[in-house]
């Protein structure tokens, strides 16, 4: 019993060094090139701070720049519109991309070619993609109201040219941007699948439908969670759509929280609060991750 | 195993932190204080620096701009200056990310000793001490800014302090093409011509149904284009230094720009960004008869193999706001400072660059298709550089070198990044229909007096 | 029988279907070549047009010819090839020690993974200059590929892979005493090839196509990257939309070709073993 005892903490140990070895090298490449920047941008926001005075100019602030936030009516309009955008994009780009990337991987002829045209709009060009999505929903004789006239629909959506509709033209293009970034995901994830489970299920007569409910949805859910989680932190994080169709505007109608801190770093100079909405913004990102992180271990084995 | 995988993991991060460091080193060498001749041709910033280590001792200072440059101007300034060196670097001019990399440069500490400011986006660099000022200098050369520059010198300072040397200038007229005007049987338009004669001339001139719809004039989406006529009758800031929107001048030019769109004469504003036209393309494209553009249009117009037209063209001032507005040729004018980052260490050095670059520099600046701002070079042979080929006369476009009454588009006093921020997010919701002029007109008001109310 | 020929009409219909969506997604691809041979006054025509009234290939020549444009594909080159090489290595490795290893503190090395997504790059552009400039990175092609070697996003993704990887088959090859570098090397990697061509596509993507970056933190001449370069195009007030988009065909074209070549990993498993009869 002693001797097992202390045979598995060898090995434990020995798992141990293995697990450092592995990590390290890129942690600490991690933390030179990548978190310490961010770390540093972040302590900012507890400073004022004018940068052309140099380092020793920088102030420290507490928690100031977090009082000015309450009668901040750019960031309220920026923060709920980034909220909106969130509820509708994550659940919308990821189920789409689910649904096409189960069809492709089983269902139609001509896979490889369909893939790449899913995948092509994210990796073409901004410009060419918001010119598109300018035409597409151009109110006045774009496709996309000339098929709601058609349909019956009375007052036709501004799209880019009025709030109530600006942020929702950017939802849409924003899904159809991102799906096929997701639907890769996803592809790589059901090559993983076992075949004999879908087989057996045919065999038990259950449709196409049903597998997709009852197979492969509880087999993919840590994978699910795990394009969800990518999904939040990216919808925290739009700003290039906005900055080229939109540029915030009409009015503060397509602001979020990025764009606001572009806009107070870089119109404004006001680092010092640029970073503090960042604070903000990363501990908004952290809370919606944690739960569905805690969600993903549930289902991870 | 897990040796070996040891040794080849810290290998590899000990060859990446090394290789990090030797480029460091090299850049090191190139740092603020450096000395080099110049290098081009050399292939990799280690080369640069070596060849700098080892010959000249010139002081290198770093010019960035993102206008169509002659390059001779950069050139005959280092064979003629025996101790300085100017490097060139051409940034893109992608809108406002052109000014992030300026901004990130200056205030992060980078090599940057003679930056451009634009567009009224120099107000807010100036209140925030970007740039170092100037006055000194100015005075110790002597310089009579007014003879050299005239009206445009309010966007050269702030708060009275001159942090800027104008450069390049925007001279904002009416374009039109000649050639529809003839078709539909109507003079060419001067300095007299009223809103009124402006409006009419633009419905005589609008043609045709979808498609093949030729529009009588087009108004850019830019932030204040529909303001200059206004500010020939109302200033931008009241006697007590505030703002001045509810004047009777800017209400009236924002309710004739929409009436303009409403009534079909141009292509709308909301239209403009849903289609992501632009004056070049649909002036030159003859897609309407008249435009509202700066002098920078030139360029297109040289530029035959892109923006191929058989027309001919001419410019005229701004439309006088009424009968009671003195007949004297108004141009919307802005100016591009070359100033120098408050933290560049080669200050002197920089201010004996901006002087030769606009003052020597004026005629080849020309060259470019851009006005260049220092009046005393003005002259034929400068005029001809200008439009050289681009198929348009001396005559034609005289009128923008001669005395004009200078108007503007954007506010350049207190609190004004904040005033042309707020001009440029209400007014949208005034042309698409959201909201009437005099809201909007308020909310800018109430926002940029708040801002001065700080400032001050 | 029937069972085919009813499996073989819906995959049709799926076909149809998906085909639709997949027609619009390219629309955006089909107007940047259409914008390429155009003229530019006619590239913001409304409504588009995408058989060009006259074919302009002189876009292509003037960026090939007249702009330092293959110093520029060479520089993507090279710095996408680095980063590439680079973080496959490390980011594999230290996945398999966060998804099949334990050891003291791994969550806490892990949340610092997670959280560095978290931050948008534009809050970082200042202050990671000024940081960058103290370790005399900026203007060097370190400033670009030491970032993306080490990534946080890259180690994430693997992980998820090696996580679904049953642990009877790791455990019997420990049993025998293979060691953690063999187990990962010979049966991980094997195992998670999709996954890891995932990794290699988005890696090759993101730093082929970054842009922020190169334009903050290395934009000397000799040194710019595609999509930097590309913007030399824009000028003031007018934009050459024409070239740029000429410049984009030429720089999507290795994309579409590593897509093309990884895709068989994608298909060599099970397939369309759920549908045929």
């Amino acid at each position: 019993m002693r001797e097992r005892k202390q045979k598995l903490s060898r090995r434990q140990l020995q798992e141990e060094r293995a697990g450092y070895l592995f990590v390290i090298p890129n942690f600490i490449g991690i933390l030179i090139f990548v978190a310490l920047p961010i770390l540093f941008s972040l302590v900012l926001g507890f400073t004022k701070w004018n940068p052309m005075q140099g380092l020793s100019a920088i102030e420290f602030a507490g928690l100031e720049n977090f009082g000015q936030m309450i009668s901040d009516e750019r960031l309220k309009t920026a923060l709920v519109n980034n909220l909106i955008y969130t509820i509708a994009y994550v659940p919308i780009s990821v189920s789409l991309a689910l649904v096409i990337a189960v069809l492709l991987n089983n269902y139609v002829f001509c896979k490889v070619p369909l893939r790449l045209m899913c995948f092509m709009p994210y990796i073409s060009a901004m410009v060419s993609v918001a010119y598109v999505w300018l035409i597409l929903l151009n109110p006045e004789g774009g496709p996309v109201n000339s098929v709601l006239a058609a349909l019956g629909v009375k007052s036709l959506p501004g799209w880019f040219t009025k709030s109530n509709s600006a942020l929702a033209g950017i939802i849409l293009m924003s899904i159809w941007h991102d799906a096929g970034y997701y639907m890769i995901l996803f592809l790589a994830a059901l090559q993983g699948l076992s075949k004999e489970v879908y087989e057996s299920a045919r065999v038990d007569g259950a449709n196409g439908l049903q597998s997709f409910f009852r197979i492969t949805i509880p087999l993919l859910a840590s994978h699910i969670l795990f394009v969800s989680i990518l999904a939040t932190i990216n919808s925290f994080k739009v700003f290039d759509q906005i900055n080229v169709l939109t540029e915030g505007g009409p009015g503060y109608a397509t602001n979020v929280l990025v764009y606001c801190i572009y806009h107070y770093a870089f119109r404004e100079h006001n680092i010092g609060y640029a970073s503090a909405v960042a604070v903000l913004l990363f501990v908004i990102i952290m809370a919606v991750s944690a739960v569905q992180v805690k969600l993903k271990e549930k289902y991870t084995l | 195993m897990k040796k070996i995988l040891a040794i080849t993991l810290t290998a590899a991060l000990g060859a990446s932190m090394l290789s990090g460091c030797q480029g460091g080193g090299a850049t090191g060498n190139g740092g603020s204080g450096e000395t080099s001749q110049a290098e081009k041709g050399s292939e990799s910033s280690d080369e640069g620096a070596k060849e700098a280590a080892s010959s000249g001792e010139k002081t290198v200072i770093h010019y960035y701009d993102w206008a169509p440059m002659d390059m001779t101007i950069i050139d005959d300034f280092n064979a003629s200056s025996p101790d300085i060196e100017v490097k060139y670097h051409a940034i893109p001019d992608n809108g406002s990310d052109k000014l992030t990399q300026l901004d990130i440069l200056a205030m992060g500490g980078g090599e940057i000793d003679v930056m451009p400011g634009s567009d009224g986006e120099q107000m807010l660099r100036m209140k925030n001490g970007m740039y170092a000022p100037l006055d000194e200098f100015i005075q110790r050369d002597g310089i009579d800014m007014t003879k050299n520059f005239g009206d445009i010198l309010t966007y050269a300072s702030y708060g009275g302090v001159i942090y800027g040397y104008p450069l390049r200038s925007t001279v904002e007229g009416i374009w039109y093409n000649k050639d529809m005007f003839d078709a539909a049987g109507l003079d060419y338009p001067d300095g007299s011509w009223t809103w009124e004669e402006y409006m009419e001339t633009a419905r005589k001139l609008t043609s045709g149904q979808g498609d093949s719809k030729i529009y009588g004039t087009y108004t850019h989406t830019f932030n204040g284009q529909w303001a200059p006529v206004g500010n020939e009758v109302s200033p931008w800031y009241t006697e007590d230094g505030k703002c001045n929107i509810m004047a009777d001048g800017f209400k009236t030019s924002l309710e004739r720009r929409k009436e303009m769109d409403d009534l079909g004469y141009q292509l709308s504003f909301s239209q403009i960004i849903a289609t992501k036209a632009s004056q070049a393309s649909a002036f030159l494209g003859g897609k309407c008869a008249m435009v509202q553009a700066g002098s920078w249009i030139v360029q297109n117009i040289k530029d035959q193999e892109n923006y191929p037209h058989d027309f001919s063209i001419g410019v005229a001032p701004i439309p006088r706001f009424d009968e009671t507005v003195e007949s004297r040729n108004n141009f919307s004018v802005a100016a591009t400072i070359l100033a120098i980052p408050a933290n560049s260490e080669h200050k002197e050095e920089a201010w004996q660059f901006i002087r030769y670059m606009v003052e020597e520099g004026a005629a080849r600046i020309a060259g470019t298709g851009n006005y260049p701002s220092y009046k005393l070079a003005y002259n034929d042979s400068l005029i001809q550089n200008f439009i050289e080929g681009s198929g348009l006369e001396i005559e034609d476009v005289r009128v923008l070198f001669e005395d004009m009454a200078a108007v503007s588009q954007k506010p350049t006093g207190l609190a004004a990044a904040e005033y042309q921020q707020s001009m440029q997010e209400q007014t949208q919701l005034y042309f698409n229909g959201e909201k009437s002029a005099d809201q909007v007109l308020a909310e800018i008001e109430k926002i940029t007096n708040e801002a001065i109310a700080n400032e001050e | 029988m029937e069972t085919k020929v009813k499996t073989i009409v819906l995959k049709c219909i799926a076909t149809l279907l998906v085909g639709a969506l997949a027609l619009a997604c390219i629309f955006p691809f089909l107007w940047m070549v259409s914008a390429s041979f155009k003229n530019e006054v006619d590239v913001m025509e409304f409504p588009i047009r995408l058989i060009p009234r006259t074919v302009n290939w002189n876009n292509y020549a003037t960026v090939w010819l007249k702009s330092d444009f293959p110093n520029y594909y060479r520089n993507s080159l090279i710095v996408t090839g680095i980063t590439l090489a680079g973080t496959i290595f490390l980011s594999t490795t230290a996945a398999y020690g966060f998804a099949r290893l334990k050891f003291r503190g791994k969550n806490l090395l892990f949340g610092v993974y997670l959280a560095t997504l978290m931050v948008p790059v534009q809050v970082t552009l200042l202050p990671k200059y000024i940081y960058f400039g103290q370790m005399h990175l900026n203007n060097t092609f370190y400033a670009l590929i030491l970032p993306g070697i080490f990534s946080a996003f890259n180690t994430f993704l693997m992980r998820q892979y090696y996580e679904g990887i049953p642990y009877e088959l790791t455990e019997a090859a420990q049993i025998d005493g293979a060691g953690h570098f063999r187990i990962f090397w010979q049966i991980m990697l094997p195992l998670t090839k999709s996954g890891f061509v995932t990794l290699l596509l988005f890696s090759f993507t993101w730093t082929w196509n970054d842009y922020i970056n190169p334009l903050i933190y290395c934009n000397k001449e000799e040194l710019l990257t595609l999509t930097v370069g590309l913007q030399r195009f824009q000028q003031a007030q007018s934009t050459h939309y024409a070239l740029i988009m000429a410049g984009c065909t030429l720089a999507l074209a290795p994309l579409i070709l590593l897509f093309l070549f990884t895709q068989k990993y994608f298909i060599e498993s099970f397939a369309s073993s759920g549908v045929k009869g």
